[in-house]
């Protein structure tokens, strides 16, 4: 038996049997996930209770995912899950919030936040809202049109963004970011390159003391400060078409 | 299906593509850059559609392509992503083109097409950040092995506006 039969309130419970994704799609409300389940199991709060015991379209097994998706009609969904489990959760418009420690997860909402905590890697996407990231052990790939992004610890960054602040702090690894307007504030280790894009955004780069850049800036306008001593360490590849440079130590 | 519908019908992919940025670009650099950069967008284009591909139209600062099958479409695409991020590195005019792709069926009207999947493309450039081409799993699945899989991300299910169902979406990677 894949899922088992419900009374009204009681939580989808889901037996993974060899899933290894979890995906949850509502048309509008919040995705909340929550790596503290019991394992291989997930449940899953705020589904409509089902009709004759059986949930029909809404719940289906693919392959290695289990895909939850209510309809008709538009919920909020909590699940618990176990820990290190892959997630793909996808919203019209509401929030989404992930505490892991989750596996690669992908999020994408037309409108609202996106908070991710102990992620192994991260795809996440919205239109107008914020992303916040607190801990992503390898790359976090962000894209936002109109919003800011904060991530606090990732291995690699690659961004995609149109306007809204981003700060992006103990990077181990690669940043990769593009923004047409909106600062751009990169802090990292200073262990790979950086490349950095910007119509009229301001760009401040923040590295330890002892590691000396190879600076490759190129702007149309707007002014370069470089506080470190030049070398050969990590590469900086830093165009703007109009905003300012600021290379710095943390 | 009408038979008038039914013989303007055609099914090919459909890529839209949008400069991301050009308003910011033409309000810091002026009308005569922004014109720059949209003849640079136009010539690199004309060079690079392979025969029986066409622009059906321009929208602003944004294309709407035609191609009769997935694998010329995506090739051609990718290439254009390479010559526009060539062109952005050589002269600083910030040509980050986004592009969506979808293939499907679509209805001839007059050099116009329209239809569902013409919607679709369009939103699923809409998705796209600056310099990205995502298309659509519909598209991915038609393609042949003369892709690397290892170019492509699945991004998951997306739900955008005006589409009932979440459409699951790939991101194309250029060569490395």
């Amino acid at each position: 038996m894949t899922h088992r039969r419900h009374a009204a309130e009681e939580p989808l419970r889901l037996k993974l049997e060899g899933a290894t994704v979890l995906e949850l799609i509502t048309g509008s409300g919040k995705i909340e996930v929550v790596a503290d389940g019991e394992p291989g199991v997930v449940t899953v709060e705020g589904m409509r209770p089902p009709r004759r015991g059986r949930y029909r379209r809404s719940v289906r097994r693919e392959g290695k995912r289990w895909i939850v998706h209510p309809r008709p009609g538009s919920r909020s969904l909590r699940a618990h899950c176990p820990p290190g489990l892959n997630v793909t959760v996808s919203t019209r418009s509401g929030g989404i919030s992930l505490q892991g420690p989750l596996g690669e997860v992908r999020a994408a909402a037309g409108s609202g936040r996106i908070e991710a905590a102990e992620v192994e890697s991260l795809e996440a996407r919205t239109r107008s809202g914020r992303i916040a990231v607190r801990d992503c052990e390898g790359r976090a790939r962000l894209g936002v049109v109109s919003g800011r992004v904060l991530v606090e610890r990732a291995g690699a960054v690659a961004l995609l963004a149109v306007s809204g602040k981003v700060q992006l702090r103990e990077i181990a690894g690669k940043v990769e970011a593009c923004t047409v307007s909106g600062s751009v504030q990169v802090q990292a280790e200073g262990e790979d390159d950086i490349s950095v894009i910007t119509i009229s955004g301001n760009v401040k780069i923040q590295l330890p003391l002892e590691v000396h850049p190879r600076v490759e800036a190129k702007q149309m306008s707007g002014k370069l400060r470089n506080d470190l001593p030049e070398g050969e360490d990590v590469r900086l590849r830093l165009r703007t078409v109009s905003g300012n440079i600021a290379i710095g130590s943390v | 299906m009408p038979e008038a519908e039914a013989a303007a019908a055609v099914s090919g992919v459909v890529v839209f593509t949008d400069i991301v940025g050009f308003t910011e670009f033409t309000a810091v650099q002026g009308d005569a850059a922004a014109n720059e950069l949209l003849t640079a967008q136009e010539q690199i284009v004309g060079e690079e559609l392979p025969p029986g591909a066409r622009v059906v139209k321009e929208l602003g600062d944004g294309l709407m392509l035609w191609f009769p099958e997935p694998d010329a479409a995506l090739s051609t695409c990718l290439t254009l992503m390479e010559r526009f991020e060539r062109h952005s590195e050589q002269t600083m005019q910030p040509l980050w083109v986004r592009m969506g792709m979808h293939w499907g069926r679509q209805v001839r009207r007059r050099d116009d097409l329209i239809g569902h999947d013409v919607n679709l493309a369009s939103r699923i450039a809409d998705q796209a950040g600056p310099a990205e081409l995502l298309l659509s799993e519909t598209t991915h699945a038609c393609l042949t092995h003369s892709i690397a899989a290892d170019r492509f991300e699945e991004i998951g299910p997306v739900l955008m506006k005006g589409i009932p169902n979440p459409i699951r979406l790939f991101r194309a990677l250029p060569a490395a």
